[in-house]
């Protein structure tokens, strides 16, 4: 028997147009939409990438997330700040967690969610990470 | 003087929610730190509730008294506990000229404690209606009076411009400015409405190391702005005056009549607004 939660699975973020977000997220992330096959009469939008999933609930005037929001940690930093640069989104300036030293900047998807993108440097991240609490 | 990078500020008055029978609600402080507090913005204020009460000297003290002190009902500490840990508390005061009496109350509530205290200095040296002999006069005892108020190590000091951008036309228009700007505060603060231009070239007389507070968002209409348009205000302001700004509404939404059709929601979705906007450019700085 365990009573170690594994990880987070999903967050559930609210959204205002499904279409509009499924693009968006499997263009910044690289997510897949995760059909319900009609098994479920859910409105929530199942986003993954496999190894963390997000959900989107979605609103016809979303409430506001900001200012609290999750964080996406990126393999390699230079490159995936290429990649966002590439595809004209608005990120702000980077910061150095002084505990850590990860580095940390935000962007915003198409309703205003803001996604923090961070980097742990000394991360193998080849594999889960995971430190003892 | 404080150092904060706090980006989501405002001028200060808040259209407070009225009675069922019309009048002001005696507890609009509380509500005026709610919407704050949601938006969320990094600098509050009381929504400035008296603003159009008496303002005899006697009168004003008794006002600082119950905002700023445990006396009476301690408003102060109420503000506090209400506001969260990282917001600045900030009051206006009118810069005019009696300076003694801008100089006591300035001094006096640096005292006793508050965070950030901004000067009005709206219409006050860029008149209208063009050259003004008094000016330079003005712009010196001014200065003087600023470099006399005891400012602690924690708090800020700011002027509140007005909306900026027409009026002053005279031909010393760049001297003025560049004296305005040497004035003595850490932030200044300036309305940048659409209708006035946002004429961005001021920043040029700016010192590297003062905050410029941008009013972009128009508490003077009751059109909701794209941030995009706001962002690449913000941007442009950036390549003259580097990372030393913020953003706020382009005046006290309270100051003057409110526009057709603004309503208590549409002010909070501005206050929202530029809560999103200061962290669209910013994100939540450590």
């Amino acid at each position: 028997m365990s009573i170690r939660p594994h990880s987070i699975h999903h967050v559930n973020v609210p959204c205002t147009d499904v279409e509009r977000t499924k693009e968006w997220y499997a263009r910044v992330f690289g997510m897949r939409h995760v059909p319900t096959g009609g098994q479920s009469n859910t409105r929530v939008l199942l986003m993954t990438r496999g190894n963390f999933d997000i959900h989107f609930t979605p609103h016809d005037d979303a409430p506001r997330l900001a200012p609290h929001h999750f964080a996406v940690e990126v393999e390699d930093w230079d490159g995936f700040l290429a990649h966002i640069d590439s595809l004209g989104i608005r990120r702000t300036k980077i910061t150095v967690r002084p505990q850590n030293n990860s580095k940390i900047c935000y962007i915003h998807d198409p309703d205003r969610n803001m996604v923090e993108l961070t980097h742990h440097g000394d991360w193998d991240h080849s594999r889960p990470h995971a430190t003892e609490p | 003087m404080a150092s904060g990078n706090y980006r989501a500020d405002h001028v200060g008055s808040l259209i407070p929610p009225l009675r069922r029978d019309g009048g002001p609600d005696p507890d609009s402080v509380i509500g005026a730190i709610e919407l704050q507090r949601d938006a969320p913005m990094d600098v509050f204020t009381d929504g400035d509730p008296w603003r159009h009460g008496e303002d005899s000297p006697a009168a004003l003290r008794e006002r600082d008294a119950r905002r700023f002190t445990g006396e009476g009902p301690g408003e102060h500490e109420r503000l506090r506990s209400l506001a969260p840990s990282w917001a600045r508390l900030k009051l206006t005061l009118l810069l005019h000229d009696d300076r003694d009496a801008v100089r006591d109350r300035a001094n006096r509530l640096l005292g006793w404690g508050l965070d950030y205290l901004q000067l009005d200095a709206r219409e006050r040296y860029l008149p209208a209606g063009g050259a003004d002999r008094g000016l330079r006069e003005r712009l010196e005892l001014d200065r003087q009076l600023l470099d006399s108020l005891v400012v602690p190590e924690n708090a800020t000091t700011a002027l509140y411009l007005g909306e900026w951008g027409v009026g002053g036309a005279h031909e010393d228009r760049d001297e003025v400015i560049e004296a305005i700007f040497a004035l003595p505060v850490e932030r200044f603060v300036l309305g940048l409405p659409p209708a006035r231009g946002r004429d961005l070239s001021f920043l040029r007389h700016v010192p590297d190391e003062r905050f410029v507070v941008l009013g972009l968002i128009d508490a003077g209409s009751a059109e909701l702005e794209e941030p995009d348009s706001l962002l690449a205000v913000i941007d442009a302001a950036g390549e003259l005056h580097g990372d030393r700004l913020a953003v706020s509404p382009s005046r006290g939404f309270a100051d003057m009549p409110a526009p057709a059709g603004m309503t208590l929601a549409l002010q909070r979705k501005k206050l929202e607004l530029v809560a999103d906007v200061a962290r669209m450019i910013w994100g939540t700085e450590l």
